[in-house]
């Protein structure tokens, strides 16, 4: 696989595989450009301060039967 | 000080739940950064909605116009482009609604500012908690430069109460030239639906892959959710097999609920639709398959066959209700 940043960049690249030689001739004759020399702030303006991972679900517990859901759900969930 | 600009988005001459999510937000960030909360309401004639959300205490400038009367990403960018700058705001909210995830990136984009998606708390003006990896990590961030967008994840807040006192309503004159409206706004088709909307419901059934075909989402999963007075949801599998309209979608790419209670019916449990129900406070998994994954999470499992045991559900919920 060829890794066509350059060519990418000038804008080569148009379809397919057809291209894929020519581009590469293409992007050794282009000059690399750097986000600053066109005015380009590239400069990182989020920071990750920290990661964790989030609390963990209780597993909970299989019911047997339609009925004992109903019951857990209406009596100790009073989700229903 | 930094001002807080919240965009309130409304559905049908009405404020949804999730915008008044996105108010209490903002009021939050407004508290730490010590600045006003200022909502703007773009649209056509919105006098009245200006009036009803100045009732939660915040200031608003009302973007009234043509150009606004339907929600169109360029001209909307625009518009809050230029509130954004002349209310000196430090920092942009919106719920991260279809909308606000559409709007912000490009919003943040247009004022060259840095942006925090799917924030799930409010550390100061700047620090923001927010979910990676389809909720797998908390990450926290930090965000330099003023001002900076956010979009709020609409389970991670409660919704603000009206109340305070009232704020005041201006109408600054924002216009739409033809270089920042681009796209014409031709028909808004909508699903129509008697139930409760997804992301408002105190109960929620969702259908999976398990439930075979569209046919059967009406025949099982319909009377359920009517029985329990229930939104209906549904797994991306269902969406993309072309059972249910893909407004039904909850998951990372579809709709976040947090319902009191949540009812997945055939659904295995991919991390992709965990990261949009997790935060549900009881779940219940109905599943034929005892290892889905799904169970790891659910309070309540019932490992049976769908077809047999939806209907019994629903009819022992009608029975408890009519008792």
């Amino acid at each position: 696989m060829v890794v066509l940043e350059r060519g990418e960049a000038a804008g080569v690249v148009e379809d397919g595989h057809r291209f894929v030689g020519a581009a590469v001739q293409a992007a050794g004759a282009h000059p690399v450009v750097v986000p600053a020399e066109v005015g380009v702030d590239v400069a990182p303006t989020v920071k990750i301060v920290k990661l964790e991972t989030p609390p963990k679900r209780s597993g909970g517990r299989k019911v047997g039967s339609v009925q004992e859901l109903v019951q857990a759900l209406h009596n100790e969930a009073k989700g229903i | 000080m930094g001002n807080v600009l919240v965009v309130a988005e409304h559905v049908h001459g009405k404020f949804p739940k999730t915008t008044l999510v996105g108010i209490a937000a903002g009021k939050q960030a407004a508290s730490l950064t010590g600045g006003k909360c200022i909502a703007a309401v773009l649209g056509q004639n919105v006098d009245a909605l200006a009036n009803e959300i100045a009732e939660y205490g915040v200031d608003v400038v009302a973007v009234d116009g043509a150009p606004f009367a339907h929600y169109l990403a360029d001209a909307y960018t625009a518009a809050l482009a230029q509130v954004a700058k002349a209310k000196d705001a430090e920092v942009v909210v919106a719920a991260a609604t279809a909308i606000g995830k559409d709007l912000m990136p490009r919003l943040a984009a247009r004022l060259g500012a840095p942006m925090a998606s799917d924030v799930t708390a409010i550390i100061d003006g700047k620090t923001f908690k927010r979910l990676m990896y389809a909720g797998n990590a908390i990450a926290t961030i930090e965000l330099s430069g003023t001002p900076r967008v956010v979009s709020v994840r609409t389970t991670a807040f409660d919704a603000a109460p009206r109340g305070g006192q009232k704020g005041t309503v201006e109408k600054p004159a924002i216009s739409a030239d033809s270089a920042t409206t681009q796209m014409q706004f031709v028909e808004f088709a909508e699903t129509k639906s008697d139930r409760p909307v997804l992301t408002e419901a105190s109960i929620v059934c969702s259908g999976g892959r398990g439930l075979k075909n569209g046919e059967n989402f009406k025949i099982y999963l319909e009377p359920l959710c009517d029985a329990l007075g229930a939104a209906m949801g549904a797994s991306r599998a269902a969406v993309d097999a072309g059972f249910v309209p893909n407004d039904l979608q909850v998951g990372q790419t579809g709709k976040v609920v947090a319902p009191s209670l949540y009812i997945a019916v055939g659904i295995s449990g991919a991390i992709q639709h965990l990261a949009g129900m997790k935060d549900s406070k009881v779940i219940v998994a109905i599943n034929k398959d005892e290892e889905a994954p799904i169970f790891q999470i659910s309070d309540y499992g019932l490992v049976g066959d769908l077809f047999k045991v939806v209907p019994e559900l629903t009819e022992e919920v009608k029975k408890l209700k009519g008792a």
